[in-house]
């Protein structure tokens, strides 16, 4: 009896062992405390990781790659984004004015539509941004490395220090990654036959490139949510450029 | 005053999943059978729990409450494929497919392995083995006394084993 007790336990070895995981995949996520939900510079944060998002789907269209893994296209992609001395992102958002003064416009279902973009510049080892909105006042928001300034009409009406802005989080899809859940963000890459996905889905919005890769462009880009049981489109990339020379 | 209290349950889920998300993750594998899609999931599962900020101060069990989340959100991708899922049985189980050579043929061996056992005695087992969880912590997050955690991986090894004997294949 105790013999057979000895080979079960033997045998329950066996069992355990089957089920132990010996080729088990590893993970580069990362958790680190978020910044606060109403940090004064969330909308940017929002308005810049579209734009690099979907900048990034855009080179992965430009450079029609023959790689086997959608992983490897976006790290090629991002490797290119990073060499680029400038992008400019022009969309169509539907905002409505921010109560907090402290930001211009948030992204609303129920927002007016409104043209702008985003052009970001490395230069002097500093990266500057500028987010531009063809509203009445042609309203812009400057980020110059040192400080964030709001223009209106071509006066300046406010000034802030700011730290800069930060594309290391481009460097690798494992820091993008650690980068949008920072922020709030889900971010996806997924290969779906010819077509790549880039994806997020963040509290209220979600946004998708798609590109095909045997055509090496852009499909299509947009952040879209569901309100009032609808999907709703709240903001359209209409068009990406490279290397742009410096606009006013 | 408030976004001081949100950071502060912020950092304590942060701090609590970083040092599991190795566990987390590995949980999510051998449940979806797809490092991809287990990403997504423990990724979704922060966020959701971080937007809860400041509520999750009244959760006491924090990482019991993470674990419990992650075997529902698992649950519910499985529900949502499971018109499309074919589980092999034993019966076509040769020696070879007992010692895979990748994670795929791991996974699809372990499945078969688990669906001989009923979902509460898996469960558990998976939470022990994958989850890397202590008996005590698996009765919390299951909400069963720890003398039925035990039992019930007990009883799920022996079925195992039995299983395996009548078919020579250990």
């Amino acid at each position: 009896m105790k013999t057979n007790n000895n080979l079960d336990t033997f045998s329950d070895i066996r069992v355990e062992n089957l089920l132990t995981p010996h080729f088990a995949p590893t993970t580069s996520l990362s958790f680190k405390a978020p910044a606060p939900r109403r940090h004064p510079l969330w909308q940017a944060v929002r308005i810049s990781a579209v734009a690099a998002i979907v900048a990034v789907a855009v080179v992965i269209g430009i450079s029609s790659v023959q790689t086997s893994t959608a992983r490897e296209v976006v790290e090629r992609a991002m490797t290119q984004l990073l060499e680029s001395d400038s992008f400019l992102v022009q969309f169509t958002a539907n905002v409505t004015e921010n109560k907090n003064s402290r930001e211009l416009y948030d992204l609303d279902f129920e927002g007016t539509p409104m043209q702008g973009t985003v052009e970001i510049r490395k230069e002097d080892s500093k990266v500057k941004m500028a987010i531009k909105w063809q509203d009445k006042v042609r309203s812009m928001e400057l980020y110059d490395g040192e400080s964030y300034r709001r223009y209106q009409n071509g006066q300046m009406v406010l000034e802030r220090p700011h730290g800069g802005i930060d594309l290391s989080p481009l460097a690798t899809i494992d820091k993008l990654k650690e980068y949008a859940l920072l922020t709030g963000i889900l971010l996806k890459f997924r290969e779906e036959g010819d077509i790549i996905l880039v994806s997020t889905r963040g509290d209220k919005v979600g946004i998708v490139a798609r590109f095909s890769k045997s055509e090496g462009r852009l499909l299509g880009a947009e952040c879209s949510g569901l309100y009032n049981g609808q999907q709703v489109t709240v903001l359209t990339i209409d068009q990406i450029d490279f290397d742009v020379p410096p606009t006013e | 005053m408030k976004l001081t209290t949100e950071n502060k349950q912020l950092t304590r889920l942060a701090e609590l999943m970083q040092p599991e998300r190795d566990h987390l993750f590995r949980y999510a594998c051998y449940r979806l059978g797809s490092a991809t899609e287990a990403d997504d999931v423990v990724q979704d599962l922060y966020l959701r729990l971080s937007k809860q900020g400041a509520r999750l101060s009244g959760i006491e069990d924090l990482k019991g409450y993470i674990y419990r989340s992650l075997t529902n959100s698992c649950a519910s991708v499985l529900r949502s494929r499971r018109q499309f899922a074919t589980t092999e049985t034993l019966d076509t189980l040769s020696s070879d497919d007992l010692a895979p050579q990748d994670f795929e043929q791991e996974f699809r061996l372990i499945e078969r392995l688990m669906a001989l056992l009923p979902d509460e005695q898996s469960e558990v087992i998976r939470l022990r083995i994958y989850g890397g969880r202590q008996f005590d912590e698996i009765a919390s997050i299951c909400n069963i006394p720890l003398t039925t955690a035990k039992s019930r991986f007990r009883y799920g090894i022996n079925k195992l084993r039995e299983a395996l004997e009548k078919r020579g294949l250990i």
